[in-house]
């Protein structure tokens, strides 16, 4: 075994305390791990190399999903393939499903859990952005308590969110808000990258105007970003005149280069995203809702 | 020449011309074929390579104490420490001007990023990561040169004494400037394509060892085992002394004709007496093996008002990048193939490359063929649109003939069924798609090529193969071919199996050992069925009359009265089972085998005005069709239904060809949308493999391939070649279908959804 670059130890985990002790014994040099999709490729790439790996996806009380009270409640090694084909996230939180699908290659899905990706805080991921726009928290639990976090104070830039060594998200809460419609659009290279650009939508309409709008996208900054004062711009306004008003977008945003992307380029994607992301909101309002 | 082409047209054949299972196929499929870096071999050491941090430097202090001092690290070698560290430049430059050498390691000075600069050697590779970091060397920085253009003008820093031109080629047939002037419509365009990578599955790799006679022995992935003798040269030992073997390839595309690894291994095996292994990293690979040319070329083209092409005037610039390898002759394919399958009696051609601080360019599919498809068709598009005419009608109107010459001066001797390729992909495209939304709008694309496949003329070039029967009948093939995965060891067995009459799994073919099996040259310019295919049917041909002449011997029967056929020989007493001939071939002093050799036809070098008789043996023709949908607010691209049809005169294995053409279809796709390597002034910022875009099977349409056979061809049984050229057309076929869909033609490279959507605003402006 001479050819092993690093050694790290291993254990499952067999319950949210344990894996919590575990956590906490290890310290800086402990991470979780569930799906492994984006901590084992940083791992391959040398980006990252814990001494501790204690391994949350077998643990039965993080793969649950039920309502409870006014939330849908995903535990946090639910995979994104899960959140693809689950009826209750069909049914109060279908803007994750929607996202979930955009996510990787179907092996990526079937491996990669929603608590790990809002962990990990890739500025580009699909998931964060989308509970930034519905509004969701999420459950930190260590062995010193447990506390609720919103998602969209929770990132804190490229790969770094509001989790400090000990701590583990342990389920993600969405408020159930049964009148909303939901869009989410991304714009990729290749089928499966990470996106150039994305957005995600959620509005509730009064006849045909738009009485309340949350609208986040990737792309434009180095985590997801709310854009509150198009949200605050479109309230009001009718579909139509809502989906023309997107326009122009771009121009409001400063978007830094990338050696692959423009910034400009980058914010006309946005631009375009976030139109079809509302207009795909507006016709996903259920009239038959109470 | 055209007489022992059609020497053999359409008879009948039993095993080659089918889709038989290829010899390769099983072990592949159940992960058991052992690739390069597959084997480990007891006692092995581990090398990797230190490699420059910068593009242009004097390197002005080297250190490998530190390293050294590394438990595990067993030895570092600076390029002072290479037997012959001058690697001589085989390609094709300016008269009296010679090339300037690359180096093994660098000594004094680095040129490009990644370029290596010591070879450390350890224990394993713990040790070998911490030595390589280990290792110190200071550079000062030299000013740094990455535009081609820049790299040519009087005062550009000069990445080589002498300056910075490389090569430089030439064609002037006819009165180019008189048929401007006479011309009814004259169009012009300017194309820019960028620089791509192999992106092969199994990166760069082998093992080495030293043997019991004192040779170096390298199991290495390489399209070419020849390099033993570069290898010998580098560590300074008689050629014979080394011993290269290439197991089966995970790809090769161009990227494994030059050496890789294999320096490095023999230098480490020479240095320890030990056997080593080297691995080359996904990033090394991206970051500093040679890489397809990008190229700038302008185009002018005169035709008459009823379409016919009367003159190109037409300039090429290529950046080479840091070292010479095989840009010169890449070069001349681009001079050659410019005007592309199409008759043009007043041609100019004026080609340049340059040296830039960018990794070097070197030999990638297509091979120069490839990037002025994007010109040439897109011209003959713009004659068409100026003369209102059909841009088909046009290409058939304007498409080579057998007989005709090049504009490079040299006839073409075989069929040309390029309107046979464009009217086959236009009936299987189908309808037009419908768009997916109103954003979206359907285009269809068109585009032709001509590559040729086979090396130049004055290389005099050959192939060897030796053909035997086992003492049970079985058929035994040694030929010296390395196979890319294209399928080159299954086709020889196929046509052993076809002129001796057994079935294939009875054919067993060492290949690839330039010890033990007959050299049959590399796996490059599309020649190997060619070639080797030549070679085994010129030997499994004399076994087969030695077969029979043993019969006749044994038997008393006369050799006109007796056939090899299935199950042995036929005589008028009955059939002779194989096992028995043969053992009346060795009763009777005949033998039972043949080695023969195939030369490829020969001509002198071209001067740098190219106008000469040979200078390639043969072309490949074919046509694709694409539909594409645009998103016309972002300018994605995608691409919905796809055929592409090509002539190979005649398919040895008809789904090797059809895995071969999609293949390249996928990776011209590639080309054409996605693919490129990113600079920052010499800077290769594209390591990490997710950064390059490969496309992936959900980005692919549905191929449709298309395989015609015209029975001519200059390989076994009429086939072409046909590794190359099918990459060749994607791009302008895209292209096409993209100015179809929404009006405007991206003219540079990847057609990347920003550049589409400019090229869209553009036109709205204007």
């Amino acid at each position: 075994m001479s050819d092993v670059l690093t050694t790290m130890a291993y254990e499952r985990a067999r319950s949210v305390p344990e894996a919590l002790v575990l956590l906490a014994e290890g310290g800086e040099d402990a991470r979780p791990i569930s799906g492994g999709q984006s901590l084992v490729p940083m791992m391959n790439l040398g980006l990252a190399a814990p001494a501790f790996l204690v391994d949350v996806s077998a643990v039965p009380g993080l793969r649950t999903i039920a309502v409870e009270g006014e939330h849908l409640v995903i535990g946090a090694a639910v995979t994104h393939a899960e959140l693809t084909s689950d009826p209750l996230v069909a049914e109060h939180a279908p803007l994750l499903a929607r996202a979930a699908r955009q996510i990787g290659s179907q092996r990526i899905r079937n491996r990669g859990t929603i608590g790990g990706s809002v962990a990990h805080g890739d500025a580009a991921a699909e998931l964060p952005v989308s509970c930034h726009v519905l509004e969701a928290d999420y459950r930190i639990e260590s062995a010193t308590g447990t506390e609720l976090r919103a998602a969209g104070p929770f990132s804190l830039g490229y790969y770094q969110t509001d989790l400090a060594p000990g701590e583990l998200v342990t389920a993600i809460r969405v408020p159930l808000r049964p009148r909303h419609g939901w869009g989410f659009q991304e714009y990729s290279r290749r089928a499966g990258d990470f996106a150039l650009a994305s957005a995600a939508a959620g509005v509730r309409l009064e006849g045909d105007r738009i009485a309340e709008v949350a609208i986040a996208v990737t792309g434009a900054a180095d985590r997801p970003v709310r854009l509150g004062e198009l949200e605050r711009s479109l309230t009001g306004q009718s579909v139509a005149s809502a989906v023309r008003s997107v326009a122009g977008l771009a121009a409001e945003l400063t978007v830094a280069d990338d050696p692959y992307c423009a910034g400009a380029d980058r914010a006309r994607l946005i631009e375009v995203m976030v139109e079809r992301a509302v207009r795909d909101a507006c016709a996903d309002v259920r009239k038959d809702r109470p | 020449m055209t007489d022992t082409v059609r020497d053999h047209v359409r008879r009948p054949t039993r095993v080659v011309n089918t889709s038989v299972l290829r010899n390769d196929a099983r072990e592949k499929l159940l992960g058991r074929t052992r690739y390069a870096g597959d084997l480990d071999v007891a006692g092995q050491l581990h090398a990797r390579l230190v490699r420059s941090p910068v593009p242009s430097a004097r390197i002005v202090a080297k250190d490998a104490s530190a390293a050294l001092a590394i438990p595990g690290v067993v030895a570092v070698l600076f390029g002072e420490d290479v037997p012959n560290n001058e690697i001589p430049t085989n390609t094709a430059g300016i008269k009296g001007r010679p090339l300037p050498p690359s180096w093994v390691l660098a000594t004094d000075r680095v040129r490009y990023h990644g370029e290596p600069v010591a070879l450390v050697v350890a224990a394993n590779l713990r040790a070998l990561a911490a030595g390589e970091a280990a290792v110190e060397v200071e550079y000062d920085l030299l000013p740094v040169v990455s535009d081609p253009e820049r790299a040519l003008e009087p005062d550009g820093p000069e990445v080589h004494e002498g300056g910075n031109l490389l090569s430089q080629w030439e064609i002037d047939r006819g009165d180019v400037d008189a048929a401007f002037a006479d011309a009814d419509v004259v169009v012009e365009g300017r194309y820019e394509a960028q620089v791509v990578d192999h992106a092969y599955l199994e990166p760069e790799t082998g093992v080495g060892w030293l043997d019991d006679e004192g040779v170096i022995n390298i199991r290495v992935s390489t399209q070419e085992i020849e390099h033993y003798r570069r290898i010998a040269h580098v560590v300074g030992l008689t050629d014979s002394k080394v011993r290269v073997q290439a197991p089966y390839l995970g790809g090769g595309f161009g990227g494994k004709e030059d050496m890789t690894v294999e320096p490095y291994i023999a230098l480490a095996v020479q240095r320890t007496g030990r056997p080593v292994k080297m691995t080359w990293t996904r990033q090394e690979s991206l970051t500093a093996r040679a890489k397809r040319h990008p190229v700038r070329m302008s185009y002018r083209t005169a035709a008459t008002a009823d379409g016919r092409l009367l003159a190109h005037d037409i300039e090429v610039v290529s950046d080479a990048g840091a070292y010479p390898l095989l840009s010169g002759f890449v070069l001349l394919y681009i001079t050659l193939n410019a005007a592309g399958p199409y008759r043009c009696d007043n041609v100019r051609v004026r080609s340049r490359a340059a040296y830039t601080n960018n990794t070097p360019g070197s030999a990638f599919r297509g091979f120069g063929g490839m990037q002025p498809v994007l010109g040439y068709e897109a011209q003959i598009d713009k004659v068409a649109d100026a003369t209102g005419r059909d841009r088909v009608e046009v290409r058939k109107r304007n498409a080579f003939t057998a007989g005709d010459r090049i504009p490079a001066g040299q006839r073409i001797d075989t069929a040309v069924w390029l309107p046979q390729c464009i009217d086959a992909v236009l009936e299987r495209i189908g309808p037009r798609p419908e768009p997916s939304s109103p954003d979206h709008r359907v285009g269809l694309g068109l585009a032709c090529n001509v590559q040729p496949y086979g090396r130049v003329a004055w290389m005099n070039d050959s192939a060897s193969a030796w053909v035997g029967c086992e003492r049970n009948g079985d058929v035994v093939v040694r030929c010296g071919v390395p196979d890319v995965g294209g399928g080159q060891v299954s086709s020889l067995a196929q046509i052993a199996a076809e002129v001796l009459h057994v079935p294939m799994d009875k054919v067993t073919v060492h290949f690839g050992d330039s010890a033990r099996t007959p050299l049959a040259g590399r796996t490059t310019a599309t020649r190997q069925l060619y070639m080797s295919g030549n070679a085994v049917l010129a030997a499994a041909r004399v076994l087969r009359a030695r077969l029979v002449e043993g019969v006749a011997r044994g038997s008393g029967h006369a050799e006109s009265a007796l056939t090899l056929a299935e199950g042995g020989v036929i005589t008028p007493d009955g059939v002779v089972p194989l096992a028995e001939v043969v053992m009346m071939c060795l009763a009777n002093g005949v033998a039972i085998n043949a080695m023969e050799t195939y030369f490829a036809p020969t001509g002198p070098p071209v001067a740098q005005r190219i106008d000469a008789e040979r200078i390639v043996p043969d072309f490949t023709f074919g046509a694709h069709a694409a539909y594409v949908e645009v998103d016309t607010r972002t300018g994605a691209v995608r691409p919905l239904r796809y055929v592409a049809a090509h002539d190979v005169g005649r398919a040895i294995n008809p789904a090797s060809v059809r895995g071969q053409i999609e293949g390249a279809v996928v990776q011209g796709l590639g080309y054409a949308l996605s693919e490129r390597i990113v600079y920052d002034e010499g800077v290769n910022l594209t390591g990490a493999f997710y950064q390059y875009a490969v496309p992936t099977a959900a980005d692919c349409p549905e191929i449709e391939v298309v395989v015609l056979e015209s029975g001519e061809g200059v390989g076994p049984f009429n086939a072409r070649g046909i590794g190359e050229p099918p990459i060749g057309p994607c791009a302008a076929t895209i292209a096409s279908a993209i100015e179809d869909a929404v009006g405007v033609r991206p003219t540079t490279l990847p057609m990347l959804a920003e550049r589409v959507r400019a090229c869209i605003d553009e036109r709205a402006q204007s």
